[in-house]
């Protein structure tokens, strides 16, 4: 097995997913496209050498559709010989396209890809590609798959998480990403997405609102309640977790991932093509894996994985410097710590969805990227990246780093 | 060949099928009537000279009814078939496949067909309805249209849910389809199920005149470039009711009927396919359904053992005819009220005597209250009240063929106003308490002729529960039991028989429920594992939550006298001890005072009360779900096979329709006796012993039973 490096990183800044939102005009492709171009550019590198690009996509129709993996990279002007794919593992998309990448460089039969993903969610509606998992009787009633936010409540009534704990939580992915912007921590990764004319169009994450407080949050009403209780999805939940005498609604639009449009790329290679090309590996990848999880609940993907990985690994929580939870709803990384006893300091450093939005085919990589430059600034060894994912799954990768004296 | 439906040909083309069934007062499509109407059609449809048809029915009602028996033994067929693979489900699908047939014959034939609805159509006579290419309905108000498969257990298999769906949309078929309820003919005609409402009577020369009108023999849904109105499941708007809809569906058997989730799989399929690949997934949808026991379940119980007992299957043999004319109720409480207003409604003449005038005339409140909500015509209103007549004098008793005691739950002020009531009566009467925890021979022993008295035990609220528990006492006679029965069928409820004992059969099996719940409370189960163990069961409400609704201070009450009452043959429970604490130390007496074992929110939500775990430690490994949901199954089905044992109860049949209709037993399981089949006896008899050893004898089957049942190997044949 050869060792997968990362080279490179960029994405998108996260623009607010609506009509009013600063990314609205631009195509989900052109997203893609400007991460693909600042890689080549920053790199000064022969697109000819990369093998191919994938990205994640939740939803791949209409402008997203018939793979946008290579239409971005036709869009992007890149060689002929770079190939270009869409996958979908939901919101894990982003960090599975960086597994299957490691995958095909770890077996030595590529050298150079770019993985990463794109979400116009302004463009392209959330929910709008329809699908089976929770309209079709027959996977939706024998598998009780039930709508994400109520199992989210339902995982921060297991884990006893209430609106004090998920708001406080929320407070902080807001004061950490604020407090990352203006400290710097993003100028490396962060691209400034231009027009077609090369004028500025967003430089900065807009969805983050540095003035949250408990008090500001606390006006916000659950947003899951009706349909919980109402619908029969609270139903669900405690037929398959009967200890619980109900589902306490605990979430909102303050405490959940935000919406937006936004787009990243990673570039992985081989220690030869960095050679070849002069390029300096920042991280290596030295673990990644995937699992299936309680699909009712959804959220113990990240459980599932991490434990799968540090088995493999023969690691524990206490070799891991830094992680990157995705915060698709404040009970999740809230859980993972309990879980694992992590230190909450060491967790989400520089915010996260909560705060700055979840591009959900994109998330995964920016999570990956968000982990290497806080590994560098801190001079830290080993870090992991984990999403849950829907449906009941979790994508994990471990990175690692020479430390400097 | 049945002669149900008659052929009348006339000259200007148009051939008239009127359906009439000589051998039964509705419409049904039994296995025949199916056959023969294919033959009729086919015929019409070979027909030169036939240019159109119309259907129409000769009765009062179009067609109505399932032919429950022939499914049951359908399913019978299946369950001891040893065929494999798909080849089992041949005798399911022989209940579906032959009306789907003759209706694609009647819709593809090539020639117009238009059906006069004048009557209810309901099920398999309303599937014939939509397979016509034209529905002209009779406005009449009474007359209901839609399809009640899921009431019992069913998917509906003559090619209703494709149909409805392309007549009416997703959005407003798959509501009717899954509540399983009728509409009226206006509301039916809004959402495209009939063509057009006509003055009644009108129907058939309306659809002869669209006949002659040469109309095409097409179906919409059989042209090319056919679209489901609204778009099909995965259309914008229609997805987001199968999400909506699916989540009720989850729980499985035990919360609803075993058809909803084959209906709307079979809405779901179809509605992307043709019709013939629809009926085929209609079809299997509709045999995976009665290949699950549930479904015989709702059946039997819910319609064969029901009618049986509602046509006084169990009356004594050779006891004379009876017919009530004037009832006397003594005591005109909440009980006493709906007692009266129940027997006026069905015609009887009753005198409401209480000891205040005033109370005797909530009498006439209640009844105006209850007819207020029932929407009944003021006519009729009129009618009903004129019966009625509250009083203070006993003496009123004379001439009641029919007197219930209502009074308060204590013997000595029964057994004084039963002796008062049996004075002032004579003649052929039946006399009657509405007792729920005194001992009927108890009672007995103040009156003079104790072989006249009974126990008449009706349930809350009077009016809308069908349930009447009849309780023999050592004394009653065939012919007081017999007219107490007659009695129940005058007003409408569903009897059953019972020897006295205490707490009958219905509050004794419930109270197992209950304090099987409470035992598991002082064990340290966790009171929210225990609440859901019982509703995953299928219970509507959990045990802890039952004893709220029942009132803890009642339920202490009668356990006390129980205990006064037996002496040192009284057995202690657990759940005494509970009991006692909730209401002595914690001053916490259920629902009526918003505390009990929940708290009552003013919001109108409720969440346990947390003291429970302060007082009853919550231990530190809770037993496996399934241990908790079969306890509290368990406990009422072993308690009911005592019941048999001691010969308090004497027919199964009347421990299930009792269970389901008393407490809202889970019709999915049939009933406590019908549960051991449903589960199968040998099965049962292993889990009750293994549940047994576990937890405690209380679980064991009682040798008596346990010994028939593994020599029979089940309970029903």
């Amino acid at each position: 097995m050869l060792d997968c490096f990362i080279y490179d990183h960029v994405r998108t800044p996260r623009g607010r997913g609506r009509s009013a939102g600063a990314l609205h005009a631009i195509p989900a492709s052109e997203l893609a496209a400007q991460t693909l171009r600042a890689l080549r550019d920053r790199n000064d590198l022969d697109t000819a050498l990369i093998d191919d690009v994938i990205l994640g996509c939740l939803t791949p129709i209409n402008e997203q559709g018939s793979n946008i993996g290579r239409v971005s990279v036709l869009r992007a002007g890149y060689a002929d010989s770079a190939a270009g794919v869409q996958i979908n593992r939901y919101c894990g998309s982003g960090l599975d396209a960086v597994n299957f990448a490691a995958g095909q460089i770890a077996s030595g039969q590529l050298d150079l890809l770019v993985a990463g993903g794109v979400e116009s969610m302004s463009r392209v509606w959330m929910g709008s590609e329809g699908g089976a998992l929770y309209t079709d009787p027959r996977v939706a009633i024998d598998r009780s798959t039930v709508s994400q936010g109520v199992s989210a409540d339902g995982l921060a009534t297991l884990g006893g998480f209430d609106r004090t704990a998920v708001d406080e939580y929320a407070v902080v992915s807001q004061s950490r990403a604020h407090a990352a912007w203006e400290a710097g921590h993003f100028d490396r990764s962060v691209i400034t997405v231009t027009d077609h004319l090369g004028a500025p169009v967003l430089a900065r994450d807009e969805h983050i609102r540095p003035g949250t407080t408990l008090e500001s949050l606390s006006a916000l009403k659950p947003s899951f309640e009706e349909l919980g209780r109402k619908y029969g999805l609270d139903d669900v939940i405690v037929s398959r977790y009967p200890h619980i005498e109900r589902v306490e609604h605990v979430h909102h639009a303050g405490n959940a991932s935000g919406i937006v449009d936004g787009a990243a790329g990673i570039l992985l290679g081989t220690e030869e093509i960095g050679h070849r090309t002069g390029m300096k590996p920042r991280a290596r990848i030295t673990a990644f894996t995937t699992s299936g999880s309680e699909p009712t609940i959804v959220f113990t993907g990240p459980e599932v994985a991490i434990k799968k990985m540090l088995k493999r690994t023969g690691l524990c929580v206490s070799d891991i410097d830094l992680w990157e939870v995705n915060e698709a709803f404040a009970a999740v990384p809230l859980d993972v710590m309990a879980k694992f006893d992590l230190d909450p300091e060491c967790v989400n450093v520089d915010g996260g969805a909560i705060a700055m939005g979840h591009p959900i085919g994109a998330t995964g990589a920016m999570l990956l990227g968000t982990l290497v430059d806080a590994l560098e600034r801190k001079n830290l060894k080993r870090g992991i990246a984990v999403l849950c994912i829907g449906a009941g799954m979790g994508t994990a990768v471990m990175v690692e780093r020479e430390m400097s004296a | 060949m049945t002669n149900a439906f008659s052929i009348n040909k006339s000259a200007d083309g148009i051939a008239t099928i009127t359906w009439d069934d000589p051998d039964q007062s509705t419409n049904l499509l039994t296995a025949d009537a199916v056959d023969a109407f294919h033959v009729a059609v086919s015929s019409l449809m070979a027909d030169d000279g036939v240019t159109g048809i119309l259907i129409e029915s000769g009765k009062s009602l179009f067609s109505a009814g399932h032919d429950v028996d022939r499914l049951i033994d359908a399913y019978n067929v299946f369950s001891d078939s040893n065929a494999e693979g798909a080849e089992r489900y041949e005798p399911l699908l022989d209940q579906c496949r032959p009306l789907q047939s003759a209706l694609r014959t009647l819709e593809t034939g090539g020639k117009p067909v238009a059906v006069a609805i004048e009557g209810s159509a309901l099920g398999g006579g309303f599937e014939v309805c939509l397979a016509a290419h034209r529905r002209y309905v009779g406005d009449n108000s009474e007359t209901k249209l839609g399809f009640p498969d899921v009431t019992l257990g069913l998917v509906p298999g003559g090619g209703g849910t494709q149909r409805a769906i392309r007549l009416a949309g997703i959005k407003a078929a798959l509501p009717l389809l899954l509540e399983g309820r009728s509409v009226n003919v206006t509301k039916a005609a809004e959402i495209g199920l009939v063509d057009e409402v006509v003055s009644p009577g009108e129907a058939a020369s309306a659809a002869r005149a669209w006949l002659k009108t040469e109309p095409s023999a097409t179906q919409a849904w059989d042209e090319k470039k056919f679209k489901l109105p609204g778009g099909d499941a995965h259309a914008p708007g229609v997805s987001m009711l199968f999400d909506l809809t699916n989540p009720s569906l989850c729980a499985g058997r035990s919360k609803t009927s075993p058809g909803k989730a084959g209906v709307v799989a079979a809405v779901y399929e179809g509605s992307m396919a043709t019709m013939d690949q629809g009926l085929a997934s209609e079809a299997q949808y509709f045999a995976k359904t009665l290949a699950d026991p549930s479904a015989r379940n709702f059946m039997r119980t819910g319609v064969t053992f029901k009618d049986e007992l509602r046509k006084l299957a169990r009356r004594p043999s050779g006891a004379p005819d009876w017919q009530p004319r004037k009832v006397g109720v003594v005591g005109v409480g909440m009980m006493g009220a709906g007692i009266a207003y129940t027997c006026a409604r069905s015609g009887l003449d009753v005198v409401m005597i209480d000891q205040d005038q005033a109370q005797a005339e909530k009498g006439i409140a209640y009844a105006e209250k209850a007819m207020a909500r029932a929407k009944i015509d003021d006519a009729t209103q009129a009618e009903i009240l004129g019966r009625l007549h509250p009083t203070t004098d006993l003496a009123a008793l004379d001439g009641a063929d029919l007197a219930i005691e209502a009074v308060f739950e204590s013997v000595e002020l029964k057994r004084d106003i039963l002796k008062k009531m049996e004075d002032a009566l004579s003649g052929d009467y039946c006399l009657a308490s509405n007792t729920t925890s005194l001992l009927i021979s108890e009672l007995a022993e103040a009156l003079d002729a104790p072989e006249r008295f009974l126990g008449m035990h009706f349930f809350s609220p009077v009016d809308r529960m069908e349930l009447l528990e009849i309780i023999s006492g050592e004394g009653t006679d065939d012919n007081c039991l017999a007219h107490a029965m007659d009695a129940a069928k005058a007003i409408g409820k569903t009897p059953i028989t019972v020897r006295d004992s205490r707490g009958f059969y219905t509050s004794r099996v419930v109270t197992s429920y209950e304090f099987e719940g409470l035992r598991m409370l002082t064990e340290g189960v966790a009171p929210a594992l225990i609440e859901n163990g019982g509703k995953l069961g299928g219970m509507p409400f959990g045990p802890l939550n039952l004893l709220d609704l029942t009132a803890l201070d009642l339920n202490l009450l009668i356990r006390r006298e129980a205990k006064a009452a037996l002496g040192s043959a009284f057995q202690e429970h657990p759940g005494d001890a509970v009991l006692e604490a909730m209401v002595e130390t914690h001053d916490r007496m259920g629902r009526k005072t918003s505390a009990g074992f929940y708290d009552y929110h003013p919001d109108r939500t409720k969440t346990l009360w947390r003291g429970l775990s302060e007082n009853w430690a919550v231990a530190s490994e809770q037993p496996p779900i399934q241990d908790v949901i079969d306890r509290l199954l368990y406990a009422q089905s072993i308690e009911t096979l005592h019941c048999m044992a001691e010969g308090v109860v004497t027919d199964p049949r009347e421990a299930d329709v009792g269970a389901v209709l008393g407490w809202s037993y889970p019709l999915t399981w049939g009933g406590p006796v019908s549960f051991i089949d449903t589960v199968g006896a040998a099965a049962f008899l292993q889990r009750a012993n293994d549940l047994a050893s576990t937890y405690g004898n209380h679980l064991a089957p009682p040798d008596v039973i346990a010994d028939r049942l593994r020599s029979k190997g089940r309970v029903y044949v």
